[in-house]
């Protein structure tokens, strides 16, 4: 693959950068949005038996599938239904998201574990409400410990969107595959997409040791990183 | 459903064969890039720590697909020819290497000092004295994490699709494009992939609990999380003193 | 307990009972605070001081007994716990700052929230309160940068910013490092001396003898010695308090 050829295919591979991005970013967003109310719900309802059992399921099998077969299962298998239609990104987004909500619900129950149990006490002595005291209180501490946990998300989500390519989405990696086919050159593209991968990772590492940096409390580390270990015990 | 689970049956288990092959051949070479990477890392002198280091900022940087297309599509560009099968177990294997050489590195740091200086004590030069007595301690510690990423990778073989091997994912595609029932056959995939994780998890667990009860996690599986056993309360003392 | 002024107890215990599991820790406690008052409640470890204050602001649940509160039940069930709890200061034994604001946020949090105070005026208040326990200075550190004894007297500062009608004090400086208690407990004994109504549950006798208007004895969870402080000491030496030291409580029956 010559000089020019890399040139005239930077803004396509750019343009699928962008698209790796903003799938990231969707089913990050998505993760959070359902894996923190689910989060709380498991921390502080551990008795109700039909609840802990939906919350169990939702967690075997977003965790438990394989990222791909996820995928397949959503695309195809929406796809299948008579009268339904769905976008491959759409599929993307969705099946990363739940699988992201199933991680994130174990990291923010575990956040919020480790947020220490007087404060509830203070917070009641004071006349705080529930309500009150999960959002003034226990949230932004728990938040705060849930940021290396997040930085690791990020990290998988983004490596996971490569799948994308494998029901059509043209992101990073399909651009990498085209450009592959196009130039008949089996080892630049890819490399390339390697590097670019690479770059959106140690960029997502920085991004969240700058939120860690700015948000420290003195005094509160951000405890036992999250990391992959710990992501949860099972799956 | 049942039938037509038990008409797809051989294929799967075609499938699933490719896939347990693909299994038992990756993990040991992971567990073993994880050992060396982590040795390199923590003793080695500085351009091997170098190298070390950026074998996993390289390898846990980018995606597992991509790692295993360049060693599937790129390397013969430069001589080397890998059928589907090495390249996913080479990708697999050197991927979740640089998982576990972080694992194993940080469960090496982990060990005290003081067992070194025991065992230079004791007259053990420093090679054995790694071998002998960090080691077998790092790897315990490390159980929980290395188990972690194991599990990882059952899930992460169904990759191999892609290039090209007809693994339980393949076989499902496969099936699926035929029988055109979607989702009951990628459920039924996604449900075996689910039993292999629960089975290598269980067992990791009771391992981990016999090598290293100390720091292994509650086994049989404790679900739901641990309730704080609530302090007893004492009564007074028998002297009765009014300053405790 | 005089009623020849009809004052009004700002507490009252009725038969509370309160068990842990099948442990009963409150055998029957009658008890009747009078505003203004400082009383101090001592005891042996365990004897069930701590469960008694707790039950003051409803953090533990009495088994069986009720609970009057400037005249309001708060063990009823409906009882308007958030609101009865604003009015009640508590201090820890453990301080409970919270750790990820600064002293004014603490102090201003609950005004703001519950009081629905303007940001202005709790931070008026809030100053005014940590002017009181001189750590005006302190105003913007995180309770992590302050020491255990500046800590707990932010704790005070905060739950005095609620300006309740009862301070309940739970050990305040049983988890302070010896120099630092001095400056916790002058703090405290300023307050009674401000006619505060007061429950202070503390290991610290000097204090409680120059500090309260009544000492309350507990043990085995029940009182067993309730005078003003001259009296107690004077009678710790004589049969009588040593007498009901012995008496233990009876298991709750299943």
């Amino acid at each position: 693959m010559t000089t020019a050829d890399l040139l005239t295919a930077l803004p396509g591979l750019m343009r699928g950068a962008g698209m790796t991005l903003l799938i990231v970013l969707i089913a990050i967003a998505g993760g959070i949005a359902l894996g923190l109310p689910l989060g709380t719900l498991w921390s502080a309802l551990p008795s109700r038996r039909l609840l802990r059992s939906l919350l169990w399921l939702f967690d075997r099998v977003f965790r438990g599938f394989p990222a791909l077969v996820l995928l397949f299962l959503v695309y195809f298998g929406v796809g299948s239904i008579p009268g339904m239609r769905i976008s491959p990104f759409a599929a993307v987004a969705l099946a990363l998201g739940l699988r992201s909500a199933a991680y994130q619900s174990q990291l923010f129950r575990a956040a919020l574990e480790m947020v220490d149990k007087g404060q509830r006490d203070a917070a009641a002595s004071l006349g705080l409400s529930g309500t009150a005291t999960f959002i003034h209180i226990l949230l932004p501490q728990a938040l705060r410990f849930s940021l290396p946990g997040l930085a690791n998300e990020y990290s998988v989500v983004l490596k996971d969107s490569a799948l994308a390519f494998a029901v059509g989405v043209v992101e990073l990696m399909s651009r990498g595959k085209f450009l592959s086919m196009a130039t008949k050159d089996t080892a630049t593209p890819y490399l390339l997409i390697a590097a670019m991968y690479w770059v959106l990772t140690q960029l997502g590492v920085t991004f969240f040791r700058q939120i860690e940096q700015r948000r420290r409390i003195p005094g509160l580390g951000t405890h036992a990183s999250q990391s992959r270990a710990n992501r949860g015990t099972q799956p | 459903m049942i039938r037509f689970f038990l008409d797809i049956l051989p294929e799967l288990g075609a499938g699933l064969a490719v896939t347990l092959k693909l299994i038992v051949c990756s993990v040991p070479l992971g567990v073993l890039m994880g050992v060396i990477v982590a040795m390199s890392r923590t003793y080695g002198p500085r351009p091997v720590r170098f190298l070390a280091a950026s074998y996993q900022s390289v390898f846990r940087g980018v995606p597992l697909l991509v790692q295993l297309f360049i060693l599937y599509y790129t390397l013969p560009r430069f001589g080397l020819l890998l059928s589907p099968f090495a390249a996913a177990v080479a990708g697999f294997g050197l991927c979740s290497g640089a998982y576990h050489s972080e694992y194993i590195r940080s469960a090496l740091l982990s060990i005290p000092t003081s067992q070194m200086e025991a065992a230079y004590a004791l007259g053990m030069k420093k090679i054995t004295a790694i071998r002998r007595v960090i080691l077998p301690q790092a790897l315990r510690r490390s159980l929980g994490g290395c188990g972690n990423e194991i599990v990882s990778l059952i899930k992460y073989s169904s990759l191999a699709y892609l290039v090209t091997l007809v693994d339980l994912t393949g076989a499902g595609k496969q099936i699926a494009y035929r029988s055109f029932r979607f989702f009951e056959t990628f459920l039924i995939v996604g449900l075996i992939y689910l039993a292999m994780v629960a089975v290598t998890s269980s067992g990791l667990r009771a391992l981990e609990f016999h090598l290293d009860p100390e720091h292994a996690r509650p086994w049989p599986l404790a679900r739901g999380t641990a309730r704080p056993i609530r302090r007893s309360r004492k009564f007074a003392s028998k002297e009765g003193h009014i300053e405790s | 307990m005089s009623r020849d002024r009809q004052i009004e107890p700002l507490v009252r215990f009725e038969d509370v009972h309160k068990a842990f599991g099948s442990e009963e820790v409150l055998c029957g406690i009658d008890l009747e605070l009078s505003p203004s008052e400082t009383t101090c409640l001592v005891g042996p470890s365990g004897a069930g001081k701590s469960t008694l204050l707790r039950c003051v602001n409803l953090l533990e649940q009495p088994t069986s007994g009720s609970i009057f509160v400037d005249g309001i039940e708060v063990t009823a069930p409906h009882a308007p716990l958030d609101r009865i709890r604003s009015r009640i200061g508590m201090v820890f034994q453990d301080f409970r700052l919270f750790p990820h604001l600064t002293a004014l946020q603490n102090c201003t949090l609950a005004p703001k929230t519950v009081l629905r105070l303007s940001k202005a005026e709790a931070t008026r208040r809030a100053r005014s309160m940590l002017a009181r326990v001189r750590l005006e200075s302190k105003a913007e550190s995180h309770p992590s940068q302050l020491s255990g004894g500046q800590q707990q007297r932010v704790a005070i500062a905060r739950a005095l910013c609620m300006d309740p009608m009862l301070m309940l004090f739970d050990e305040p400086t049983s988890a302070l490092d010896p120099e630092l208690i001095g400056e916790v407990l002058s703090v405290i004994s300023e307050l009674a001396e401000a006619r505060l109504t007061m429950l202070v549950v503390t290991h610290e006798m000097g204090f409680a003898r120059r500090a309260s208007n009544r000492i309350l004895m507990l043990d085995h969870g029940r009182i067993v010695a309730d005078s003003a402080p001259e009296r107690f000491f004077a009678d710790l030496d004589s049969d009588r308090v040593r007498r009901f030291l012995g008496r233990a409580c009876s298991p709750i029956n299943p």
